[in-house]
């Protein structure tokens, strides 16, 4: 018998947390490189959710700043935090006192084996990651693909870390421009209308068990 | 209880601070020099670890833990920003990625990129807001026809010579992380940690641009994109705000089950 109101309020509870990755979007819908949480249902035993990332692109903002790096297509820039690999999808980088290139974060991008110096005028950086300074080359940026996006663990500041499969990076790269977030705001819009009704609704379907209930114990056998 | 109410607070602080800036921008679209900053989002989140699951459970499953949006920094964009011709005989524009050294009162050095100057009574150069240009080079009172190069040079005519006469140089200084420059207001910045040290030079070596006498440099605010960002960021705000009132009804919702 209580089967039945314990199933009514873990919907309740998917609601709650389908809620919370709703404003996570919304929150974000400025953060550059930002990839949406949808929650999906889960059926095994462990959780009643399961977070998976939109891999979509987002659109193209032109910012004409040099170290603004726009990503298309699927795949990731590779960067070093405290020595551990992290994979960024913002290309907002930026110098950073010993000439390197970092993300707006601080955390080292990798690829270019040189420092990138103060003289931004000439450099450039070619749709397939290569770095020049003039006729100069710098390296090349690393970016990688993910085979398995679920396998996506954030770990602050937009990074993620992954241990999963590689595989080689087909998209490329825009300078001078940043990746807006995939947030789709008419969807989330719509998913939070959705989230709050089927509230309402579990609510209903509570109250009314709890009628249900209530003429069993109290008043059946009435005259 | 519900993360969503402190998440979308965050995405409304967030909006919040992009609106403060783009409004800064706004309003000193018309001072000499000024550089429009930036706000840097990132997204805060982290991965939830499901404590009753075992670990070969955990590697198949994705469970993220969104903590909303969070402002790592405001940088200040050093663009280049347009030339407007003056005629002011001490209106400097610097055609690069210099700055002017300035000395303030108690004698630290500040940085700017606006170079309207102007003689102050003993004859140095100084900003409009009345401090010095560092190393600056004393202009005779009854200089004539002062003019300055693009390598900084300052030759002026001097009362009962036929010949120009050498007064000094102008030397500027670039940093290797301008980004990371504090503005401290009236269009000077101070280095810190992150914009590493100053490094000094003559104009129109490489990295640190020419001079051009006669000329301001207005501020590189471009009025369509500020409007595009405030948008956004206005609409992005909204959306915030109605996810607060949705968490708000679930709330009401939750506190209304045995209804």
């Amino acid at each position: 018998m209580t089967d039945t109101l314990q199933a009514i309020a873990r919907a309740l509870s998917t609601d709650v947390q389908t809620l919370g990755t709703i404003s996570h979007n919304v929150a974000n819908m400025n953060t550059p490189g930002y990839r949406g949480v949808r929650a999906v249902p889960e059926f095994s035993q462990q959780a009643l959710l399961r977070t998976s990332l939109d891999q979509t692109d987002g659109s193209v903002m032109q910012t004409a700043r040099k170290l603004d790096l726009a990503l298309q297509g699927p795949g990731f820039f590779v960067v070093e935090r405290e020595g551990e690999p992290l994979l960024v999808r913002s290309g907002a980088f930026r110098v950073d006192a010993q000439g390197q290139l970092v993300t707006a974060n601080g955390d080292v991008v990798r690829g270019p084996n040189a420092p990138i110096g103060t003289d931004l005028d000439a450099l450039r950086v070619d749709a397939d990651g290569a770095l020049w300074n003039g006729t100069q080359s710098l390296g090349q940026l690393e970016l990688i693909t993910v085979a398995d996006a679920g396998a996506l663990r954030p770990a602050g500041g937009g990074a993620y870390r992954y241990e999963g499969e590689q595989e080689p990076w087909s998209g490329q790269v825009i300078q001078g421009a940043l990746e807006a977030a995939n947030i789709d705001a008419a969807g989330e819009t719509i998913r939070l209308m959705e989230t709050t009704r089927h509230a309402e609704s579990v609510q209903r379907a509570i109250s009314i068990y709890d009628k249900a209930m209530d003429t069993g114990i109290n008043r059946l056998g009435d005259n | 209880m519900i993360d969503a109410l402190y998440i979308s607070a965050s995405g409304l602080r967030g909006e919040q601070k992009q609106i403060d800036v783009i409004s800064n921008n706004v309003a000193n679209m018309q001072t000499p020099g000024f550089k429009r900053s930036r706000v840097n989002f990132a997204e805060v989140a982290t991965a939830a670890v499901a404590a009753q699951s075992n670990e070969s459970e955990l590697t198949t499953q994705s469970l993220m833990r969104g903590n909303g949006a969070r402002v790592i920094s405001t940088s200040t964009l050093f663009s280049p920003g347009e030339m407007r011709q003056t005629q002011g005989a001490l209106d400097l524009a610097i055609d690069g990625n210099g700055f002017f050294e300035l000395e303030a009162a108690d004698g630290s050095t500040v940085y700017t990129r606006d170079g309207q100057f102007r003689l102050d009574d003993e004859g140095f150069l100084a900003s409009i807001h009345g401090q010095r240009l560092a190393h600056s080079v004393q202009i005779p009172a009854d200089a004539k026809d002062i003019r300055i190069d693009a390598k900084g040079e300052i030759t002026a005519l001097l009362a009962g010579d036929e010949a120009r006469s050498v007064l000094g140089d102008i030397e500027l200084a670039t940093f290797a992380a301008p980004d990371a420059l504090v503005s401290i207001g009236n269009n000077r910045y101070v280095p810190n940690e992150a914009s590493g040290t100053v490094s000094y030079g003559r104009p129109n070596e490489p990295g640190f641009g020419g001079l051009q006498q006669g000329y301001v440099e207005l501020a590189n605010v471009e009025m369509i994109d500020e409007m595009s960002a405030l948008v956004l960021a206005q609409r992005a705000y909204q959306l915030n705000a109605r996810v607060l009132q949705a968490a708000d009804q679930i709330l009401e919702t939750i506190n209304n089950l045995r209804r």
